[in-house]
C-alpha cells in the first residue's frame, strides 16, 4: 500500500496520459515479440503468416 | 461445433447481416464515429453533482410536508459543528471569541439558511434578561465579542440558566459548544461547502490559530479584499509574545503574500505545531514594516463537523479515487486481455467497445440534464465491464472461426458474428429491461439512472454488434500461431480438467450439495436485512475515517442531532396560542422522548416555559404552558416582541398558525427511524391526543425523509426483484421458446441474489437509495454466462446429438472465454475495493463477488443441471446436422 499515496495524486489527465503510453507500450511490444517469433520461424524454414 | 456451412442454414439472415455490415463498412463506421463524437462531447461536460430533492420520494406524504416546511422550520441539510477545548470550559474570552467568529463564519458558508443557525454566537440564541423596572427583554446571548473575564462569566450564567441553551447547545460538562446551521436545499453545492468549511471556519481557528483574532470577512461586502487585520491579540498566546499589536494588518506569511484570514491560516497550517512561522506586518498609519515570528502552538481546541452536506462533501472529497482506479483497472485489462490472446487487437478490441459505450452512456446522462453521483461511480465501471465481457467472447470466437475458416478472415467474422448474435442480444437486453425495473421506485434518482443504465447497456448493441465485423475487417487478422496458441497454454488444461470433473458423476453430486449449502446458508443469513442504515456510522465512509468520528463526537456530547421535524399544522391563525395544542405538542415531546434513541426534543413550549418561569421571578411552579389563550399571546410577545418575522419563523409561522416539534435523534439505523415513526404515529391516533385547532404532520427532517425513503424501498424492493426475475424470464422464454430455459438459465442468478443479500446482511450494508441501483443492475449482470454456455450447448448437440460431449465442448470453448470475462468483470468491480468511499468500496467488493458466484454457477451448476434434466428445448436440436467433427486443438495439433 505504500504506492496509494501516488496514485491517489493521479487525475484525470494524469489517467489519460498513463492509460495511452500503456497502451501504446503493450501495442508496441507485442509486435516486437511476434516479429522476433516470425523471424524464427522464418529462420528455421517455415511459412510467413498470411 | 458450428461448421459454418450447416449453422448458416438456420442463421442465414444473421450470415447475410454480417456480410452487409462489411460491404457498408465505410459509411455505418463514419455514422457511428460522428454519433460517438457528439456523444463523446456531451460527456465531456457531464458534471459530478448530488441533487437531494431528486433522492427524496416526492409524492411520499411525509417529502410533501418536508417541501412545505423546509425553508421554515429547517430541513434535512444540516450541519453541526462542536467546538470542543482540550482543557478547562469554553467560557474564556478566547474560545467564546473564537466560537462567535465560528458562527460568524458559518453564516457566511454558502447556501447557508442565515435565519436558521443556532449558536451561542448567534443572533437569534436569545435569553430573557429582567431589566429594571420589571421589563423583560429577550436578547441574543452574545451581542459581541467577549473582552473581559467578566464577559465570559457572565455568558456562562445565561447559558446556566436557559432551558433551551444549556445541554443543547453547550454542553453539560461546559467542555463543548454546538453551532448547528440549516442549508438551503436549491443551492446545496457540496464541493464548496466543505472547502469553505475547512478554509474559512476550522483551519483559522484551530490549526492556523496563534492566539490573535483576525477579521474575516465583511459580510456584506464579500467580494471585497479583507486583509488579515489583527483584531485581538490574547495574552500567554504566541501572538502576544511575538509582540503583535491589533490594528496590525498580516501581508505575508513565511515569505508568501496572504490576503485575508484563510490564506493565512493555510499556510499557518501547514507550517504545522511546535515550527517557527515568520509574519510581514504592516503597523500603524505609515504602514510601518515589521516581522513578527511565531511558534505555531497545538491548537487548544478541537472542532468536529457532521451533517449530510458534510458527509457529501467528504464524499465528494474521495471522489477522485475513481481515476487511479480507472487506471489501474484498464492497465491491469490490457495486460490479461493481452495474455489471453497473445495479441494486442484482443485488448483493443473490447477496449473499443467499452469507450464507445461509455461515451454513448455518459453524454446520454449529460443529454438528458442528469448528473453523476459520486456514490453511483462503481456503476460506469460495472456496465463497462459488461461491454467488454460481450467483446471477450466475440473476440475468441473470432479465432475459433478463424481456424475453422481456413484462415479466411472474412468468413470468419461473418461467423462469429451471426454465431453469438442470439447470446449476445439476448444478453443485452435481459440486462437493460432488468435494470429498467428500477422505474417502479417513485425516486427521481433512481428513475434517472433506471434510463440511464437501460440506454448504456442498450448501446453495447451498437459498440459490440454493429461495429465489431467492422472493426474486426479493418485490423490485421492474427497470426495462425497466435490462434492455435490459445488451445494450447496452460489455461485450456486447465479449463478442460475442471470440466472432466465437473461433469464426472462425483463432481456432479458435489456441486449440486455444495450450491444447495450456499442457497440454504445465505437465505438463512438473509433474515438480517435490513432497509435503510443498519448502523448509527455512516456506511458511506468508513468507521475511523473524520466524518464518522466527528458524529459520533457530536452523538456522544449532545445525545442526538439528527433532525425529526413533525409539523402541528394549526386549522386557522393563531392555532398555535391555543392551550390544548400547546399541552399536546408538550405530552408529545415528553412521549417520544423515552425512545432511547430520541435525544431530546424542541417546540414553541420550552420557550413559554422558560418566558413564564422568568416572569414569575424564576420559581419552577411556574415553568408551566399557560393556562389561557391570553395569557399564551402575552409571553409570546414578550419573548418575540424584539425579533423580527424572519428570526421567529423558526419556530412558529408569523401568524401563530403552524409550528413544529423537533426531535433529535441518536442515529438514523434503519430499524431506529421505523421505530421512532411508529411510535410518532402511535401518539397521534391515540383519541386523548387529538386537537380541535390543530393537526401533526409528519414529517420532515432528515430522519422524516429517511423515513419516507425507507418506506418506499420496503413497498417496492420485492416488487422489483420480482419483476426483473420476470422481465428475465420472458426473454429467456423468448429466446429458447422454452419456460424450462428460463428457470434453468434464472437458476444461477437466484443463487447468487441469495448469496448476495445474504453476504449484505453479514457485512451490516443496508437496502437504501444508494444501495438499492446497484443491487438492481447487479441482478441480471451474469445470465449471459449461462446464455453464451447453453447456445453453445445447442450448437454443438445440432451436430453431435451426444449431450455429455456437447456440454463438455460447450464448457471448454465458450466456458472458457466466460471464466475469462468473469476474471475481468471481477476485477473491473473488484478495484474498488481499495476506495476510501466505503460505500464504493463495499459494493465494488460486493459486485465483484456476485460477478464471481454467477459465474461459478453458471460454470457448474447449469451443466449438471442440463445433464440431469436432459431439458427439451436443447435435446430437440440433437443430431440435425450430424456429421463428423474434429476438436480445433486435436485439428491443430494433427497439422502440426
Amino acid at each position: 500500500m505504500t504506492l496509494m499515496p501516488y496514485l491517489e495524486k493521479i487525475g484525470f489527465y494524469e489517467s489519460l496520459v498513463i492509460i495511452a503510453l500503456f497502451s501504446a507500450f503493450v501495442i508496441i511490444m507485442d509486435e516486437i515479440i511476434h516479429a522476433r517469433a516470425r523471424k524464427r520461424r522464418e529462420a528455421k524454414g517455415g511459412k510467413p503468416t498470411p | 461445433m458450428s461448421a459454418g456451412t450447416t449453422s448458416q442454414q438456420d442463421k442465414a439472415a444473421l450470415y447475410w447481416l454480417g456480410e452487409r455490415l462489411i460491404d457498408h463498412r465505410h459509411p455505418i463506421s463514419i455514422l457511428v464515429i460522428g454519433v460517438t463524437a457528439l456523444f463523446a462531447y456531451w460527456a465531456f461536460q457531464l458534471k459530478l453533482e448530488t441533487s437531494f430533492g431528486d433522492l427524496l420520494p416526492q409524492t411520499h406524504p411525509f417529502v410533501q410536508i418536508h417541501n412545505k416546511y423546509a425553508g421554515t422550520f429547517g430541513g434535512a441539510n444540516n450541519i453541526q459543528l462542536m467546538v470542543e477545548v482540550k482543557d478547562g470550559t469554553i467560557f474564556s474570552v478566547p474560545t467564546l471569541a473564537r466560537i462567535y467568529k465560528i458562527t460568524e463564519a458559518v453564516d457566511q458558508v454558502y447556501g447557508v439558511n442565515h435565519n436558521q443557525i443556532d449558536s451561542i454566537g448567534h443572533r437569534t440564541t436569545r435569553y430573557l434578561r429582567a431589566q429594571s423596572g420589571g421589563f423583560l427583554r429577550a436578547e441574543p446571548v452574545m451581542i459581541g465579542l467577549p473582552k473581559t473575564p467578566e464577559d465570559a462569566a457572565n455568558i456562562q450564567r445565561i447559558v446556566h440558566n436557559t432551558e433551551s441553551i444549556y445541554g443543547i447547545l453547550v454542553s453539560l460538562d461546559d467542555k463543548a459548544a454546538l453551532v448547528r446551521a440549516n442549508f438551503i436545499e436549491g443551492r446545496l453545492d457540496h464541493r464548496r461547502t466543505f472547502t469553505e468549511i475547512n478554509e474559512r471556519v476550522i483551519a483559522p481557528f484551530t490549526t492556523g490559530w496563534f492566539g490573535a483574532l483576525i477579521k474575516g470577512k465583511d459580510p456584506l461586502k464579500p467580494d471585497q479584499p479583507s486583509p488579515a487585520l489583527v483584531e485581538q491579540v490574547y495574552r500567554g498566546t504566541p501572538a502576544f509574545d511575538a509582540g503583535l499589536k491589533p490594528q496590525d494588518v498580516i501581508v505575508t506569511a513565511n515569505g508568501r503574500p496572504v490576503a485575508d484570514r484563510a490564506a493565512l491560516a493555510k499556510v499557518v497550517s501547514a507550517v504545522g505545531p511546535g515550527k517557527k512561522v515568520t509574519l510581514g506586518i504592516e503597523r500603524g498609519k505609515d504602514k510601518q514594516q515589521v516581522t513578527a515570528d511565531i511558534t505555531v502552538p497545538q491548537s487548544d481546541i478541537e472542532v468536529y463537523v457532521a451533517g449530510e452536506p458534510r458527509l457529501y462533501g467528504w464524499v465528494y472529497n474521495y471522489a477522485g479515487d475513481v481515476f487511479w482506479i480507472l487506471t489501474m483497472t484498464y492497465c491491469m485489462e490490457w495486460f490479461l486481455r493481452w495474455l489471453y490472446f497473445h495479441d494486442w487487437r484482443g485488448s483493443l478490441r473490447p477496449t473499443l467497445t467499452g469507450v464507445i459505450a461509455a461515451f454513448w452512456g455518459l453524454g446520454f446522462i449529460h443529454l438528458i440534464g442528469f448528473s453523476l453521483d459520486p456514490l453511483i461511480l462503481v456503476m460506469p465501471f460495472l456496465i463497462t465491464a459488461r461491454a467488454v465481457s460481450h467483446a471477450i467472447q466475440m473476440h475468441d470466437r473470432y479465432y475459433e472461426e478463424y481456424e475453422r475458416h481456413d484462415w479466411n478472415q472474412r468468413k470468419a467474422i461473418v461467423a462469429a458474428f451471426a454465431e453469438l448474435f442470439v447470446p449476445t442480444f439476448s444478453g443485452i437486453m435481459t440486462d437493460a429491461f432488468g435494470v429498467l425495473v428500477i422505474m417502479l421506485v417513485p425516486i427521481v434518482v433512481l428513475r434517472k439512472l433506471a434510463i440511464v443504465s437501460a440506454w448504456w447497456i442498450l448501446a453495447i448493441t451498437i459498440s459490440e454488434m454493429l461495429l465489431n465485423p467492422i472493426v474486426y475487417y479493418y485490423l490485421r487478422p492474427p497470426d495462425r500461431e497466435v490462434v492455435l496458441a490459445r488451445d494450447r497454454g496452460w489455461y485450456r488444461a486447465l479449463i478442460n480438467r475442471i470440466t472432466d470433473w465437473n461433469l464426472s458423476p462425483a463432481g456432479k453430486a458435489l456441486v449440486t450439495i455444495f450450491w444447495l449449502v450456499v442457497t440454504v446458508v445465505g437465505a438463512y443469513q438473509m433474515r438480517g436485512l435490513v432497509v435503510g442504515d443498519p448502523t448509527a456510522a455512516s456506511p458511506l465512509v468508513f468507521e475511523d475515517s473524520p466524518y464518522n468520528i466527528s458524529h459520533a463526537r457530536i452523538q456522544e456530547k449532545f445525545g442526538g442531532v439528527e433532525p425529526l421535524i413533525i409539523v402541528a399544522e394549526g386549522h386557522d391563525r393563531d392555532a398555535m396560542k391555543d392551550p390544548t395544542v400547546l399541552k399536546t405538542m408538550e405530552r408529545f415531546q415528553r412521549f417520544l422522548e423515552r425512545d432511547r434513541d430520541v435525544g431530546y426534543s424542541f417546540s414553541l413550549t420550552d420557550i413559554l416555559r422558560t418566558v413564564n418561569m422568568v416572569f414569575h421571578e424564576l420559581e419552577p411552579k411556574w415553568g408551566v404552558v399557560p393556562a389561557t389563550q391570553r395569557d399564551v399571546g402575552q409571553t409570546f410577545f414578550i419573548f418575540f416582541a424584539n425579533s423580527p418575522p424572519t428570526e421567529t419563523a423558526k419556530y412558529v409561522t408569523p401568524d401563530y398558525q403552524t409550528a413544529h416539534v423537533t426531535f433529535f435523534c441518536r442515529n438514523h439505523k434503519g430499524d431506529n427511524v421505523a421505530r421512532i415513526i411508529e411510535r410518532a404515529k402511535e401518539f397521534i391516533a391515540a383519541p386523548e391526543n387529538q386537537m380541535d385547532k390543530a393537526t401533526f404532520k409528519l414529517a420532515g427532517g432528515l430522519i422524516g425523509v429517511l423515513a419516507a425513503a425507507n418506506d418506499v424501498l420496503v413497498r417496492n424492493d420485492l416488487m422489483m426483484n420480482l419483476l426483473g426475475f420476470g422481465t428475465m424470464f420472458m426473454i429467456c422464454l423468448f429466446t429458447y421458446r422454452s419456460a424450462v430455459a428460463g428457470i434453468l438459465l434464472l437458476l444461477p442468478l437466484v443463487v447468487a441474489n441469495i448469496m448476495i443479500n445474504g453476504t449484505m446482511a453479514t457485512m451490516g450494508i443496508g437496502i437504501n437509495i444508494n444501495t438499492l441501483p446497484l443491487v438492481t443492475v447487479g441482478l441480471g449482470f451474469g445470465i449471459d454466462y449461462g446464455l453464451y454456455i447453453v447456445s453453445r450447448i445447442i450448437e454443438e448437440i445440432r451436430q453431435t446429438g451426444d449431450l455429455e460431449a456437447s456440454i463438455r465442448t460447450a464448457l471448454c470453448t465458450s466456458g472458457k472465454a466466460v471464466s475469462f470475462t468473469a476474471v475481468c468483470m471481477v476485477g473491473g468491480t473488484g478495484l474498488w475495493v481499495f476506495s476510501n468511499i466505503r460505500f464504493n468500496a463495499v459494493m465494488g467488493g460486493l459486485l465483484a463477488i456476485w460477478m464471481l458466484v454467477a459465474f461459478l454457477t453458471s460454470e457448474t451448476l447449469i451443466p449438471v443441471l442440463v445433464s440431469w434434466t436432459k431439458p427439451k428445448f436443447i435435446m430437440r436440436h440433437a443430431g440435425r446436422y450430424k456429421k463428423p467433427q474434429v476438436e480445433p486443438a486435436a485439428a491443430a495439433a494433427a497439422a502440426s
